[in-house]
């Protein structure tokens, strides 16, 4: 699956990251953790402005990770 | 507040469809330009205003149209699976002839056969703006 390494990256570095920035968005590429930031957008200018038209994640820092609910089938059976 | 107020033959069959255009995300857009890189131009879709998603979804197949790579990951979950992970990508929404953009809108790619809809305008976009769905005239409005 895309974006693998950076969220065992996440996975990894989740408790230090709640302890320190719970709300704030991290900026993810690889293995390593580029930055934190206020909101999304600066989170995804960064990792444009860095790493260009690549991979990279912008993750919200949660406890518990939302599940988006769709009541019609959106992906394969 | 631009609005779009569309009325359809059979509006309870077909359902709220509204085309609209997709574009890579403002932030990519102005990163793109700024580097002298060709933007690449909008994919006109059909998206179903869906009050049952929580989240807007495009047909698989759009993002690698526009080059657009994955930043951003979520669980979803449907009638029939479980919660898993699915990759987000960020995109522009245009209403063409009403001028109305939703800039960077996280959206996850979906399969839509047989449902002749490109994608979904979940309740991440809604909440946005104001939708009214008049049943027994065969139209909706979208305003934002």
């Amino acid at each position: 699956m895309s974006l693998e390494q950076e969220l065992k990256t996440y996975e990894k570095e989740k408790e230090k990251l709640l302890a320190e920035a719970k709300g704030k968005f991290v900026l993810i590429k690889g293995d390593k953790i580029i930055g934190v930031y206020a909101s999304q957008e600066d989170a995804l200018a960064e990792g444009y402005k860095r790493f260009g038209n690549e991979e990279f994640l912008v993750k919200e820092i949660t406890e518990i990770e939302p599940v988006n609910f769709f009541t019609r089938p959106v992906v394969a059976e | 507040m631009p609005s779009l107020t569309a009325r359809l033959p059979d509006l309870q069959r077909i359902g709220p469809v509204v085309e609209v255009l997709i574009s890579p995300s403002s932030i990519l857009k102005e990163i793109l330009q700024k580097e002298g890189k060709e933007i690449p131009r909008p994919v006109l879709a059909r998206m179903l205003i869906d009050t049952g998603a929580s989240i807007s979804a495009i047909k698989k197949g759009i993002a690698t149209q526009l080059g657009l790579k994955p930043h951003g990951i979520t669980k979803i979950a449907t009638p029939s699976n479980g919660a898993f992970q699915c990759p987000l990508y960020d995109i522009d929404i245009l209403f063409p002839i009403h001028h109305m953009v939703i800039p960077n809108v996280r959206v996850i790619e979906g399969i839509f056969e047989g449902q002749n809809i490109d994608g979904l305008i979940g309740r991440d976009i809604l909440k946005l703006g104001l939708f009214i769905y008049t049943g027994y005239d065969n139209s909706f409005s979208i305003a934002f």
